[in-house]
């Protein structure tokens, strides 16, 4: 699929989520509605604009150059994007500096391609970091569903 | 008054006060540096310290914090494209492309010098307004400030490139975002879904470091490549200097244009940046190369950052009115010190003022030395592979985001908004309008709100509205003219040299 066409995709998504928030809008009342309202229609009204002139520029164009993006490298950046997501959703079930300890050592090995003492020591040190900051600037990490709070 | 600042500076240089200002400097360039964590952070950390202290250094320590934070903040900025605080937002659409080109020495030399030379041009602003700042902060009601929103959301336009209508699309999907949450106007929560964390709206740092930060993260890994492209470092800090002193006159407008609207209480000092990038690339001659690593980018911005600090405190000293969360806290550390904001600043408590000016002066001169010195050895981030560099800046983010309102909310919100951020960046669409308008969007809504209640439509013909309208028309229609004006040129020279 070419970037023209996920642009497109990507408009008419923005244009549902505008009509949804104007029409979640009108459920307000007069003094929190006129804002959203107006700016909902109003961006609603665009991204129609924008939808149609990017269908048509995409017609013109289509027989000129149909580009496609690199599928290799779409299917890494789906691949880091997990492991973000992955270290988020272990921080909920662990806390953070459990599961920073766990992301460290499985990222740093399998990725990054450290030796095991090098993945070892960089974990300890940015574990020692987060102690040093958390006591110096009295920050706080999530816990986790399970409650372990290990400083 | 030249006696008085005498005295004050030596007040200030006094060596059992020097050791606090630095302390405070620290502070500011750690707070700076961290991405995510902003003023407010320093000063809550720095305020229990206070206790105790005479006035003279207990402000040497506060100021010098609030002073220096938007020099430290340049370096996550222009290093790794994630806004270092919110007022260093405009800085990442120079400041980073010339990181990628292997320039990141020179861009921060740059930013260092302009933030050093507008944050001592700020403090004079705010010693030269001591007299006249009342009639000039009273002159500004809601429909003023509304208008200066305007101003703000006029950017959208300028930072959108070849596509405004994408630029304003995005611009208007930050104006919903910054809709999310408690109604300006009345008791009503909107677009909350009845989560509690959607309750206060969706915190700024959060929003920015995921629409920045995330996607960078990302596309570096999956490149596989340092944030420099090229493996050496080009042009050092000194090259840097040169240019911010070759463009002189961009810093000494950003410098006026940050103190100007520091000194307006309520508009935030998070679009100070934006104004200033976009007003420098609108009336900049040849301004086809920003947004891909123009120096001027970083100059303007940068230069008027530091400059609103001393804009931002008439109001606080001068008539208790906090522009900021910073100056909020500041505001209690002057009672802490048992000092009251208000005309006595400028009257009894005048040294204390004037060694308020002389530390702003001095922490820009010493935190941008000591940036500057740092540079050499911090640039070199930009060397390192991603994969080796992201995890450990990952884990930093995550720390930052939780920050804002220590709920796992944060975290959700940074994946969402970094998604929504990834998906623009791969299709071309521009990101910085997104933020003016979550920016602005609160302050727009408010004022407009008040502006309407107390005039009805009578506001439209108040002179500060007239002026503010007739200068917005102008920079669009100039930046318009001169676009037009530099592509003729550029036309005709192809077509000689063909």
């Amino acid at each position: 699929m070419s970037k023209e066409v996920k642009s497109i995709l990507f408009t008419f998504f923005l244009f549902i989520i505008f009509c949804y928030m104007g029409w979640e809008a009108n459920s307000f009342s007069d003094k929190a509605k006129f804002f959203p309202f107006f700016v909902a229609i109003g961006a609603a009204v665009l991204s129609f604009v924008s939808l149609v002139l990017q269908s048509i520029d995409l017609f013109l164009r289509k027989q000129k150059n149909e580009h496609t993006e690199d599928i290799g490298e779409i299917k890494r950046v789906l691949q880091y994007v997990l492991w973000v997501v992955g270290y988020i959703a272990l921080i909920y079930v662990v806390g953070l500096i459990l599961a920073t300890i766990l992301f460290l050592l499985v990222f740093l090995l399998v990725e990054s391609k450290f030796r095991f003492v090098t993945t070892v020591f960089s974990t300890v040190l940015v574990i020692g970091g987060l102690f040093l900051i958390s006591n110096i600037l009295n920050l706080y990490w999530p816990s986790g569903l399970l409650g372990i709070t290990i400083f | 008054m030249f006696d008085a600042a005498l005295e004050a500076l030596s007040i200030v240089l006094d060596p059992n006060r020097i050791p606090f200002m630095f302390l405070g400097i620290s502070v500011g360039l750690l707070i700076g540096i961290l991405p995510g964590l902003s003023g407010t952070v320093g000063m809550a950390i720095l305020l229990p310290f206070v206790y105790g202290m005479d006035p003279y250094t207990g402000m040497a320590m506060l100021i010098g914090m609030a002073a220096v934070l938007h020099t430290g903040d340049t370096f996550p900025s222009i290093l790794i494209g994630m806004p270092g605080s919110s007022g260093s937002q405009a800085t990442i659409m120079d400041g980073y492309p010339l990181a990628r080109k292997g320039q990141a020495g020179r861009a921060l030399g740059a930013a260092f010098f302009s933030s050093m030379i507008g944050g001592v041009l700020g403090g004079l602003v705010l010693l030269v307004s001591i007299p006249i700042a009342k009639p000039l902060v009273l002159s500004f009601g809601s429909p003023e400030l509304f208008m200066l929103s305007v101003l703000g959301l006029s950017m959208v336009g300028i930072l959108s490139g070849n596509t405004p209508i994408r630029g304003v699309l995005v611009g208007m999907i930050g104006l919903m975002l910054g809709a999310v949450g408690a109604a300006p106007a009345v008791a009503e929560y909107r677009y909350t879904f009845e989560w509690i964390y959607l309750f206060n709206g969706l915190p700024l740092a959060v929003v920015a470091l995921g629409l920045f930060a995330f996607p960078e993260m990302i596309e570096l890994l999956a490149k596989k490549q340092s944030i420099s492209k090229s493996e050496k470092l080009e042009g050092g800090w000194l090259e840097g200097i040169k240019d911010t002193i070759k463009h002189k006159w961009l810093v000494l407008k950003g410098a006026t244009i940050g103190s100007l609207i520091g000194f307006v209480p309520g508009l935030g000092g998070s679009v100070v940046d934006w104004i200033t990038y976009g007003i420098t690339k609108q009336t900049a001659k040849a301004n086809n190369n920003f947004g891909k690593g123009d120096i001027r980018g970083v100059i303007g911005p940068e230069g008027a950052n530091n400059a609103k600090e001393g804009g931002a405190l008439i109001p606080t000293l001068l008539f208790s009115i906090p522009g900021s969360g910073t100056t909020a806290i500041l505001l209690g550390g002057l009672s802490l010190l048992g000092l009251q904001a208000g005309p006595r600043m400028v009257n009894e408590d005048v040294s204390v003022t004037l060694s308020i000016v002389w530390t702003l002066v001095l922490a820009n001169i010493f935190g941008a030395a000591a940036c500057i010195f740092l540079s050499k050895y911090i640039s070199r981030l930009s060397l390192i592979p991603a994969t080796i560099l992201v995890p450990f800046l990952l884990v930093v983010l995550t720390v930052a985001s939780y920050q804002s309102s220590r709920q796992f909310g944060d975290l959700l919100l940074f994946i969402g908004i970094g998604l929504l951020g990834l998906v623009m960046k791969r299709l071309d669409w521009p990101r910085a309008p997104l933020l003016i308008g979550f920016v602005l969007s609160q302050a727009s809504e408010r004022y407009l709100w008040i502006s309407m209640e107390r005039y009805g439509f009578t506001w439209l013909l108040h002179p500060g509205v007239i002026i503010l309208g007739v200068i917005i028309v102008a920079l669009i229609a100039g930046g318009y003219v001169l676009k037009r004006s530099t592509e003729k040129k550029d036309t005709t020279e192809t077509a000689n040299t063909a």
